[in-house]
């Protein structure tokens, strides 16, 4: 029989104290708070890991926080994987979250239960701890992930039924030494094909706004009147060049994030559905999507440039979705158009 | 018939801040929105709606004679 899911913190207390753990660390408030709770626990070892997929955070930072805690770190570098074997089957099948915008953490959260799991089994670990609550999707889809994976020891996040508030995480934090987390008003999530943002100030749908600073690839820097015209070469659905130059995926999506970012290009607004019906408001930049994809449901020989409309990104496809080794609950095979644009307000739940 | 049965309960504002190269939204709002506004306070009462029928049964209000 399985062991139980972990959905709350007194249910660490059944863990042993002689064998390791593996947490998901993004050097966030709530994984750090874990990592304070693991430690007051008396865990021995534990293993924060980070699974680099673009993340523009410094591993730097997060080795400080989590060494202060007194975790090991372990960075671990995925972002050829990311690219070739998640975001690539996406770009081909141009999967869009409810006609919304392109998917994102749908396949990073594979990737990182994947990445964890391997790790977990390499030490002998008898738990993967993960941070998401309730209100995040990314709660099932690591527990899915991490079922689906057949892990051996317990799993979930102790966040699910016992949710601290930001000031007490703070607090705690800091009286155990740890200070460097206060700047965070939101919460995100970023690898090099998608950057988002939620929560915090973003909480409330009716009254919101970025703050422009937070956007990285998608903060207009061309001069009105400015053009640029650019062309992405695909073979068999997959964006191979571009201007001519063959780059690999994960510089061609580097490349794009900046070129169709300067015009302002590629943000999405959205309520995005919990499992019954809730809606939550989440704000995205991924500019790639709208070059990756207009071509390749439109042309045989696809040219692209960002001055042709003023939507930050237009999907169409008629051709065949290939499968996608992470994308489980990805929209995958139909036909969609996806803008700017948010959701339609309210639509019934499933 | 789908189409027309979504797009049925599907009504609201929604404000953008037009600029140069696209729009950012200000504002989604709906009547009787199905979306959160205060995630803390929601996990608060789903978690509560979830463990009801476990919580202990509260003391009759009356002892038996």
């Amino acid at each position: 029989m399985r062991s139980p899911l972990i959905r709350s913190f007194s249910q660490l207390d059944s863990l042993d104290p002689d064998l390791p753990v593996v947490t998901l660390f993004s050097g966030g408030l709530d994984s750090s708070y874990l990592l304070l709770r693991l430690r007051r626990m008396g865990i021995r070892e534990v293993h924060a890991v980070s699974v680099d997929i673009g993340e523009d955070e410094s591993s730097g930072y997060k080795r400080q926080v989590a060494e202060a805690l007194g975790a090991t770190i372990h960075i671990l570098h995925r972002r050829a994987e990311f690219a070739e074997q998640y975001v690539a089957p996406a770009i081909a099948a141009q999967a869009v979250y409810l006609g919304i915008h392109p998917v994102s953490s749908t396949l990073s959260r594979p990737l990182i239960a994947h990445s964890a799991v391997e790790l977990a089994r390499a030490l002998g670990a008898q738990a993967v701890l993960h941070t998401a609550n309730r209100s995040q999707n990314t709660l099932r889809r690591l527990n899915g992930a991490l079922t689906l994976l057949g892990y051996e020891g317990v799993f979930g996040s102790p966040y699910d039924l016992d949710p601290v508030t930001r000031d007490d995480k703070l607090a705690e934090l800091r009286d155990a030494g740890i200070d460097l987390l206060a700047g965070r008003i939101v919460s995100g999530d970023s690898n090099l094909w998608c950057r988002e943002f939620e929560s915090g100030i973003l909480d409330d749908p009716e009254l919101h706004e970025v703050p422009e600073e937070m956007y990285t690839w998608s903060r207009p820097t061309a001069l009105p009147g400015d053009t640029d015209t650019l062309t992405v070469t695909f073979e068999q659905g997959l964006p191979v060049a571009l201007d001519g130059e063959r780059l690999p995926l994960t510089r061609l999506i580097e490349r794009l994030n900046r070129r169709v970012g300067a015009y302002g290009l590629g943000r999405y607004s959205g309520l995005e559905h919990l499992d019954h019906g809730e809606k939550v408001l989440e704000i995205r930049e991924s500019p790639p999507p709208g070059s990756c994809s207009a071509a390749t449901g439109t042309s045989r020989a696809p040219a692209w440039t960002p001055n042709s409309s003023a939507r930050s990104g237009i999907w169409s496809r008629s051709g065949h979705a290939r499968p996608s080794k992470a994308a489980g609950s990805a929209n995958c095979g139909s036909p969609h158009r996806c803008s700017s644009m948010p959701a339609p307000p309210a639509p019934p739940g499933p | 018939m789908f189409i027309d049965a979504c797009a049925a309960r599907t009504t609201g504002s929604v404000t953008w801040r037009l600029r140069s190269g696209g729009a950012d939204t200000r504002s989604i709002t709906a009547g009787e929105p199905l979306y959160l506004r205060d995630r803390e306070a929601w996990e608060e009462r789903s978690i509560s709606a979830e463990s009801a029928p476990f919580a202990p049964a509260a003391a009759p209000a009356l002892a038996a004679v």
